[in-house]
């Protein structure tokens, strides 16, 4: 044990993985900071890129992306009120009265340091909890897999239940896409329409990028918004230090918000916008002056950002140990563990223990790299909202398209992502769950496997998922996820109409 | 929770009801979609998943399907106040021959091309922007995909037919 955590060190302190984890913590900080990007933009513009790198060094880019997001959505939230991502949203309800009462600083530092911890406790949380969990996973059979990627698949879907239809259409969607080509095991075409070109299937790099690197860069061509940042005043070029102890006295918080974020972040579906919202609310709950927040009081900086900065690691722990993820980006890095032949579940925690390793000292790094970056060089980072966001779309399309075709030095690929590009622009639009289409997409071949090997092993009986007691469970638990939320929504109408 | 609300658009349930519909004509098609021929019983073969997945699809657009015939006039066409997004039409064709461009003239020309176009496209008329911008990114583009990463690209069809 020890002397593989040792190996992981010296893995993820080679040159090489520092540089693609400062890299991608920069380029995170940079997405995450211009509204409308955000880190899973960053991820997949990246994802071309991976195939040159070895398996550690690419996942602690993309880490390196997805944690640094994180880090930049509250710059803005706090200067501008514009929250850079999603998330970072309760973290302007208290950041920006402190920069309108001229104490940016403070909200920065409680922003930053919150998410520094945030960050880290959640890594401590994983490297404990994982094993764990994979202990249990041990004794999953393709069942029990299957039972619990349809758990994970429900989750995901109820908790964008106010867009039911769309998020099932597109679940659907995903999963017809990822079964079209050869059939593994049984070598049939499928879905082939006589191109000799879609037998290979549908890579995930073009779809990905497709989907997000150019849907999402043709929505942010029509937003011609120029954020007002005369306002936006910072009393010295780094963070002002003297304020991060200021902020520690909120360590209680900081703690707390750590954990509920790693455990939000572990459940699949709620993502960082609900670990941000409990982090908060939980600290208001717990504070002595619950009315100071919404007026500027720092601790709720501290508490959203720790919250949704504990989610990439909370993440982390299904994806692992189960093989399934919680989230698109975490989706997006299970497809890139199987692209480099790396299948996570929790036989992974034994057979690649270095891997392992490196990560979580990878993870560790990744919020050093971040919190330094910010902190030393926050007002040039602050300035990164001027570039306006069309001009940044044309260059991320490009990027997009000339990377795709570069994977596999294949037209068809960069045709295959206009196509999902112009798909995910009208999802995007329309304001459908594109979540599940991704999971979907890479779910989809992993949960047809397990589907067919329990069928299998019970002679084509569907029952044999409730005739093993963790696959009833979880079955139930799934029926659970879509029952209960309906109930309690037919009980409040009954309420209301009353 | 901080999400603004929603308005409901016809548009929705019309790009609902096309996806259902696709999923229906290519479920009722998969036989013939779908090599059937190996030996595997149904639950093992490449039929299932497939089935499982249009199923889904169909079934989650059926009330879009049914919205859509019955007439429901209060419910409009647009899509909140979105309009007709010309400029982002003319961005994604630029992308398309972008992307047919590169075969016949290379890379940094195509690059360049698009670039310049669409910077025009999209208001930026300055020097710097219109014209030092593209040629940055073009000159980092071949720095990163053909020297660094040496990623092949066809030799360009019309430098061929000129050199001809």
């Amino acid at each position: 044990m020890i002397e593989h955590f040792i190996s992981g060190i010296e893995a993820a302190v080679t040159v090489t993985n520092l540089v693609a984890l400062s890299f991608g913590a920069l380029l995170g900080i940079i997405v995450g900071i211009i509204p409308g990007i955000g880190p899973m933009v960053g991820m997949v513009v990246l994802l071309p890129f991976t195939f040159a790198l070895p398996p550690a060094v690419a996942l602690s880019l993309l880490l390196g992306v997805f944690c640094g997001g994180y880090y930049g959505g509250a710059v803005p939230a706090i200067l501008l009120r514009t929250p850079g991502v999603p998330s970072s949203i309760f973290t302007s309800f208290d950041g920006f009265p402190l920069t309108q009462r001229g104490e940016a600083q403070l909200a920065l530092s409680a922003a930053l340091l919150g998410s520094f911890a945030g960050g880290v406790i959640s890594v401590v949380i994983l490297t404990f909890l994982a094993p764990a969990l994979a202990h249990i996973a041990a004794n999953f059979g393709p069942p029990e897999y299957f039972s619990a990627g349809l758990f994970a698949v429900t989750l995901v879907v109820m908790a964008y239940r106010k867009e039911l239809g769309p998020g099932l259409l597109l679940l659907g969607l995903g999963f017809w896409l990822s079964t079209v080509g050869i059939d593994g095991p049984t070598l049939a075409t499928r879905y082939c329409f006589g191109s000799m070109a879609l037998r290979n299937g549908l890579h995930i790099v073009p779809v990905c990028l497709g989907l997000y690197g150019i849907g999402q860069t043709l929505i942010l061509v029509e937003q011609q918004k120029i954020l007002q940042t005369e306002h936006m005043s910072l009393t010295r070029r780094t963070l002002d230090f003297s304020k991060l102890l200021e902020a520690l006295r909120y360590w209680r918080t900081l703690i707390r918000s750590g954990v509920i974020g790693t455990f939000v972040g572990l459940i699949p579906g709620p993502g960082s916008i609900l670990a941000s919202f409990m982090s908060y609310e939980a600290a208001k709950r717990f504070s002595k002056k619950p009315e100071e927040f919404g007026q500027g009081n720092p601790e709720g900086c501290l508490a959203s950002e720790a919250g949704n900065n504990a989610v990439p690691a909370g993440a982390m722990i299904p994806l692992l140990t189960l093989g399934i993820p919680g989230d698109a980006l975490s989706a997006v890095l299970l497809g890139v563990f199987i692209i480099n032949g790396v299948y996570p579940g929790p036989l992974l925690l034994v057979k690649e223990p270095v891997l392992i390793n490196t990560l979580y000292v990878s993870m560790f790094l990744i919020n050093v790299v971040a919190f330094l970056m910010l902190a030393i060089w926050l007002r040039p980072f602050a300035m990164v909202v001027r570039i306006p966001s069309n001009l940044l779309a044309v260059n991320i399309m490009i990027i997009s398209m000339v990377g795709i075709y570069a994977v596999n030095t294949r037209f068809f690929d960069a045709a295959v992502a206009l196509v999902m590009g112009v798909l995910g622009y009208i999802f995007l639009k329309l304001r459908w769950p594109m979540v599940t289409l991704v999971m979907g997409i890479i779910l989809g071949p992993i949960l047809e496997n397990r589907l067919r090997e329990s069928l299998s092993l019970g002679d084509g009986n569907p029952l044999i998922f409730l005739s093993r007691p963790i696959s009833l469970g979880l079955v139930l638990a799934s029926l659970a996820v879509v029952v209960i939320p309906l109930l309690m929504e037919r009980a409040k109408k009954k309420v209301n109409l009353h | 929770m901080a999400e603004d609300k929603k308005e409901r658009s016809r548009i929705e349930d019309l790009v609902r009801a096309i996806l259902g519909i696709c999923a229906a004509g290519i479920l009722i098609s998969s036989p013939w979609n779908v090599d059937t021929s190996g030996p595997e019983p149904f639950y093992k073969g490449p039929l299932i998943f497939p089935i499982i997945a249009l199923g889904i699809m169909v079934l989650a657009s059926l009330p879009s399907i049914w919205r859509l015939l019955r007439s429901t006039a209060e419910v409009p066409w647009a899509l909140g106040k979105y309009s007709i997004p010309y400029k982002t039409g003319l961005i994604l064709l630029l992308l398309i021959a972008f992307l047919v461009a590169i075969p016949w003239l290379g890379l940094e020309l195509s690059s360049l091309i698009f670039l310049g176009v669409s910077l025009k496209v999209l208001g930026y008329r300055s020097p710097i922007k219109g014209i030092l911008l593209p040629l940055l990114m073009t000159a980092l583009l071949w720095l990163v995909f053909k020297q660094l990463l040496g990623v092949f690209f066809p030799i360009p069809r019309l430098w061929e037919l000129l050199m001809d």
